[in-house]
């Protein structure tokens, strides 16, 4: 086999930077595209979970009998049925069901699957629970006080991944210590100290969780789902239920969106194991009030820094300790105290850093991923308080930002080397963009905030087939979530290299079965990854091709070049194969199968400096500065957002329709997150488990998004890109609070930024 | 939550008269629930917060369908649903505040469907249509076993969700006084999100000024700070008979509090609705004298 | 249980089923008659995604009973592609990036098919408010307008 040319030296196709069609456009508009919602599977089943009433307490007795003897229910497990049934990937403290103890409202307590989902549903009510009430830790400062009941009593004895450091409420505690901090705010002229608080929001997803399982008669189990992460979902039901990973095939369906929300296993254990019993197929799916109180929301989180600053402003230290409220169960939040580390110091330069990143338990439901999980939360305390240093020392908070910004070769926060980085210049063009300089009209301020983010390595793996009749076929082992990510960026990738039309290509995806490893649509990964991996699996295809044509031709395999559908001379265009002949010829050996693998080598870091930590740098980082126009009622207090801007370095744009796409929808997300968004907990309950009472931006609720690309391309990603799908989501608490804070004079340190809490900064003179 | 279906109902009744509705409701009882456009019901059933075993209709009732002006009154069915509020050239001018109310509730599949009457009789202590309602003065012409009555909608609402309506009794009709001359109305309403809101704060106003700006008639009404719609009748004696400055719109701005007991919920504190209320107060009597001052 | 006969006419065809009377709109039509382009996502009315068309007119179908539905024209996003064909509104948000995840899109699409029925120029402005009551939670609108002013022009475009 040829070595591919080094990725980043091949010259992009020319449909590279277009806004190339998505190939799964026209089902989606006529309403024909099959979602996990949709799916169906003959003779299937329903299940539904009967949840805990009570947010901590331990179960005194469980009766099924009512429910068993429904006609129609067709198995009823509990907690006595999956004892040894735990989840999560770095710390398995989490039974399936409710064992014992419940540790949420809405925490499972049993499960059924019956003929039809009213049955199942009016079996989950015949089911009665008797509890003992337990104290409720409603927040991190209960968790973490002392004398406080433990959530988990026997967490030592749970198996943990060894980097996770842990000790009893404290689910995961990692911490960054470079230089001399003490010594850095004993000389400093400055130091500012200052608290933030963030809501907890949820993904909400239109398309909630939903599976269907289905074992045939040698004990293999099919599941479809609507998730981001099928090899990761596969090892998850292998883990968790203790069935070979060999028996289990993950074939994800249409998805309506996931935003991180559906990286775990959420209803597939249910599935499989009332399957299993019932030896029939049974869906399950998660109703709109489950989802708020029992999916994956992003954790709530309380963040103190103490910042040191000399004479001119520039920074020297910073001491951070971020309280990441992350519910009852660790899923992925032993991960997430590794961003904060990253995110809170920011992309500027620092003489020290001591921060401390902890995920604490509480009884709420168990926090997960949620497009760049564990950022706004520190980027909106690092951004508050870089413009609150900027005012109280006369410093425009753009000239501050500009005087402290990384540059290439400078390290980041855990002494990674970074290139690339163009933050200046996403500063520039965001500032230049918003008028920055102008005067503000009344009642109106203008807001500024950065941010930089990872674009997640892990394997990505693709094959690409040359079909009989000369057409393309390319087979990933990621999945589309929405983001276009691979109907668009991956698909065009792989057009490009090829030379054809992207409708022309045929596209399988997310099959473990048929499919290659991929690590999932996680961590903006999907189109830069894959689409390392389909340059070289689409170089492996064209040797192998003019290997073929080579010995038909008579001509040298390096004087061929795949062109116009062909495989011909460069020299001499009329010497010539059609692929359909090449694809014949190739048959006698098999076939012709293009592969291709890519994992980004890590980066190196000061490894000496962290602890604690799952993963300790942004890999391929990017960078990205957002502005805002925004107007306060100063006797409402209420905020019209009038202009939102993103400007975001792409490294390299794939497409620039998806790519703004992603700026968009991130940004309008994180408008949310500023304005609207909070899950309220009261005593330990959801008090708004719905779309009427949660507040997701409706379409007049936010102007246009603008968004500006910004290309400094990167070493390592096809053709220089960077991952953009989760960056545009980080900065907007930020951006939005300094908006405020330009106009009316009032810092809010408290999301969600409502009328009420602005109108209470402005009027708390006393 | 449900799937599917609202399980508990056994039998969906779709009568053609308002008397047929009363019968069948009386001989049913309590297990019957009347359905208008549903958009609130609907909700309930969803959520099982009720279970009734029967639905009556009221969709096919002609009669309260109907949307027009009679001689001293504007007539607007129960049946009428938002959206032909919004788009009717009744509510244009002087009475825009009902049309301004319409469109904010819910989004527009919502007010296709949902009627002034289901609005009205849901009693919402939230809901944006009955402090319009109150300041206009209108009455309620409402139908039952004993036939029919006319209930004042200032004593419409008892309670929190709780009517005037005895068991079986609907409302057919409101009547809106018509609008004298120099009539102009206002709403305003307070809330998280722009659209698909429950009101933090709500405010009617109706505002009648003659040739020199004093005020001839008020009406307003304000939602989401007592268990039931009110009327703020200390403000409107403020305002009365007196020309309109600053000063005495500040002065009934704050005599609304006299009427206003808001409390702490999901959306905001008392604390907070309690300081809103004469801001929006005031800016809704300004914006209903300027429109009084233009009405033709 | 005892069901109740309904007539349903969806997308020009005549439907006689057999629903338990409680049954909603949304749920008739995904289960019973198959058509299931138009989605769940709330089941309350709040986020438009199960937005059809009742004479013409934009209902959230999660919270209308299928009995109500008796009696009226019913339109799904199943019933806008005659013969496979887009209409100029499904192409403008495929073509417009005002597709991504898609689980929104045919209850945008209806909801938008109502607004332009009703108001065939409509404004900027106008678009956003005939569409607040449809949640998108990926493209963060911005295209989406942009499809249906796109749609309403192409559609002033076509001969009647």
């Amino acid at each position: 086999m040829r070595t591919p040319t080094k990725i980043v030296e091949t010259a992009p196709p020319g449909i590279i930077g277009t806004s190339s069609p998505r190939l799964d456009r026209r089902d989606k508009v006529a309403g024909t595209f099959e979602y996990g919602a949709d799916a169906i599977r003959p003779g299937m089943l329903w299940g539904r979970l009967r949840r805990s009433e009570i947010p901590h307490g331990i179960i005194r007795s469980i009766d099924i009998s009512h429910a068993v003897a429904l006609p129609g229910v067709r198995s009823v497990i509990t907690g006595e049925d999956t004892v040894d049934f735990l989840a999560s990937r770095l710390i398995r403290d989490e039974p399936i069901i409710a064992h014992e103890r419940v540790r949420y409202h809405g925490e499972p307590v049993a499960a059924v699957a019956a003929d039809t989902e009213e049955i199942a549903e009016e079996a989950c009510r015949l089911i009665t629970v008797e509890y003992q009430p337990l104290p409720i830790i409603h927040d991190t400062g209960e968790a973490l006080a002392d004398g406080a009941p433990l959530i988990h009593p026997n967490w030592e004895s749970y198996w943990a991944a060894p980097l996770v450091r842990r000790n009893g409420n404290v689910m995961s505690h990692a911490s960054l210590k470079r230089g001399d901090v003490a010594s850095a705010f004993a000389a400093a002229p400055h130091v500012f100290e200052d608290h933030y608080d963030v809501s907890m929001v949820h993904q909400v997803s239109l398309e909630g969780r939903v599976a269907i399982a289905e074992f045939d008669s040698d004990g293999n189990v099919h599941v479809w789902s609507s998730h981001q992460y099928p090899f990761g979902l596969r090892q998850d039901l292998a883990d968790i239920l203790h069935i070979p990973v060999g028996k289990i095939r993950v074939t994800i369906t249409g998805v309506g969106g996931g935003f991180g929300g559906k990286l775990y296993a959420g209803v597939e254990p249910y599935c499989v194991l009332l399957s299993q019993r019932t030896r029939r197929p049974v869906k399950m799916r998660f109703t709109r009030d489950e989802e708020m109180i029992a999916t994956s929301p992003r954790t709530g989180a309380r963040v103190s820094l103490r910042t040191a600053v000399d004479e001119t402003g520039r920074f020297l230290a910073r001491e951070g300790v971020i309280h990441y409220d992350s519910g009852a169960y660790s899923a992925s939040s032993p991960s997430i105290v590794s961003v904060g580390l990253l995110a809170l110091p920011g992309p500027y330069r620092w003489k020290a850093l001591s921060i401390d990143a902890m995920a604490v338990y509480t009884n709420k439901a168990n926090c997960g991923s949620y497009r760049a999980p564990g950022a706004p939360q520190a980027v909106f305390a690092g951004e508050s308080q870089i413009d609150k240093i900027a005012r109280s020392l006369d410093i425009d908070p753009f000239d501050l930002r500009m005087m402290n910004a990384v540059e290439d070769g400078d390290l980041g926060p855990t002494g990674q080397v970074l290139n690339s980085v163009s933050l200046k210049e996403t500063l520039k063009v965001a500032a230049e963009a918003i008028g920055w300089t102008e005067p503000r009209q009344h009642g109106r301020g203008k807001g500024l905030a950065c941010s930089w983010w990872t674009t997640t390595g892990g394997a990505s793996s693709a094959y690409i087939r040359l079909d009989e009749d000369g057409s393309f076929v390319l087979v990933v082992g990621g999945t589309e979530i929405g983001t276009g990510a691979l109907t668009a960026g991956v698909a065009q990738i792989c057009a490009g290299e090829l030379g054809i039309d992207p409708e022309e290509l045929q596209l399988i995806s997310a099959d473990t079965e048929v499919t290659p490893y991929d690590f999932g649509a996680q961590g903006s990964r999907t189109t830069v990854q894959i689409g390392n991996a389909v340059i070289k699996a689409t170089a492996d295809l064209k040797s192998q091709m003019f290997e073929v044509a080579a010995g038909e031709l008579g001509i040298d395999p390096d004087r061929l070049e795949l062109a116009d559908k062909q495989i011909r001379s460069r020299d001499d265009p009329t010497r010539a194969l059609e692929l359909s002949e090449v694809a014949r010829l190739g048959a006698s050996r098999g076939g012709l199968l293009g592969r291709g693998s890519h994992l980004q080598p890590p980066t190196a870091f000061d490894e000496a400096a962290v602890e604690g930590a799952v993963f300790g740098v942004f890999n391929t980082p990017s960078f990205g500065t957002h502005a805002c126009e925004i107007e306060v009622d100063a006797d409402t207090g209420e905020a019209t957002l009038h202009r939102y801007l993103v400007v975001q370095d792409v490294g390299k744009v794939i497409n620039p329709l998806y790519a703004k796409g992603q700026l968009s929808g991130g940004a309008v997300q994180g408008i949310g997150q500023a304005l609207f968004e909070e899950l309220s907990y009261r005593d330990g309950v959801v008090a708004n488990p719905n779309l009427t009472d949660y507040k997701v931006p409706t379409i007049v609720d936010v102007p246009e998004v603008e968004t500006i690309l910004v290309e400094r391309p990167s070493p390592t990603g096809p053709y220089g890109a960077k991952g953009v799908g989760e960056t545009g989501i980080i900065a907007p608490t930020a951006c939005i609070a300094n908006g405020i804070y330009d106009a009316v004079g009032v810092q809010v340190t408290r999301t969600p930024l409502t009328a009420q809490r602005i109108w209470e900064a402005l009027h708390s003179d006393t | 939550m449900t799937a599917h279906a609202a399980t508990s109902v056994a039998s969906f009744a779709r009568p053609t008269t308002v008397a047929e509705a009363v019968d069948l409701k009386a001989s049913l009882g309590d297990d019957a629930v009347y359905l208008a456009g549903g958009t609130d019901l609907g909700v309930v059933l969803r959520r099982r917060q009720a279970l009734p075993a029967h639905l009556i209709c009221l969709d096919s009732i002609g009669e309260i369908q109907v949307l027009k002006e009679e001689s001293d009154h504007l007539v607007v069915g129960a049946g009428v649903t938002h959206r032909r509020i919004e788009e009717s050239p009744l509510f244009a001018t002087a009475l825009v505040a009902l049309a301004e109310a319409c469109r904010t509730v819910g989004s527009v599949q919502i007010r296709n469907v949902a009627t002034i009457g289901g609005n009205l009789a849901n009693a919402s202590p939230a809901a944006d249509v009955p402090p319009v309602m109150v300041a206009l003065g209108a009455a309620l012409d409402v139908y039952g076993p004993e036939g029919p009555r006319t209930i004042d909608i200032d004593q419409f609402f008892r309670g929190y969700r709780a009517t005037a309506l005895g068991p079986a009794e609907i409302i057919q009709r409101l009547r809106i006084p018509t609008p004298r001359s120099n009539t102009g109305s206002a709403f305003l309403k307070l809330g998280r999100r722009r659209a698909m809101e429950i009101s933090i704060v709500c405010v009617g106003v109706r505002l009648v000024t003659d040739n020199d700006g004093t005020v001839t008639d008020a009406g307003i009404g304000l939602g989401s700070v007592a268990p039931t719609t009110v009327r703020a009748p200390a403000s409107e004696t403020v305002l009365l008979g007196r020309p309109l400055t600053d000063q005495l719109i500040a002065e009934a701005a704050e005599a609304a509090m006299e009427v206003c007991t808001p409390i702490d919920d999901v959306r905001a504190s008392a604390a907070y609705r309690r300081s809103m209320v004469p801001v929006l107060v005031e800016r809704g009597i300004r914006i209903a004298a300027s429109r009084s001052r233009s009405s033709i | 249980m005892t069901l109740i006969p309904l007539e349903l006419r969806v997308n020009g065809a005549v439907h006689q089923i057999q629903v338990t009377p409680g049954a909603f709109l949304l749920d008739v039509l995904r289960d019973d008659l198959g058509l299931q382009g138009t989605k769940e996502a709330c089941a309350e009315g709040e986020c438009g995604a199960c937005t059809v068309l009742i004479d013409g007119r934009a209902v959230t179908s999660c919270i209308y009973f299928a009995a109500q539905a008796q009696g009226h024209e019913i339109t799904t996003i199943e019933g806008l592609s005659d013969d496979g064909l887009l209409q100029p509104l499904q192409q403008a948000f495929a073509d417009l990036g005002a597709v991504q995840c898609g689980f929104c899109t045919p209850g945008l699409v209806m909801a938008a098919t109502g607004l332009l029925d009703q108001s065939p120029n409509p404004s900027a402005a106008e678009v956003r408010e005939g569409l607040a009551g449809n949640l998108c939670r990926c493209t963060g609108y911005g295209n989406i307008v942009w499809a249906v002013l796109d749609a309403a022009m192409q559609r002033g475009r076509e001969p009647l």
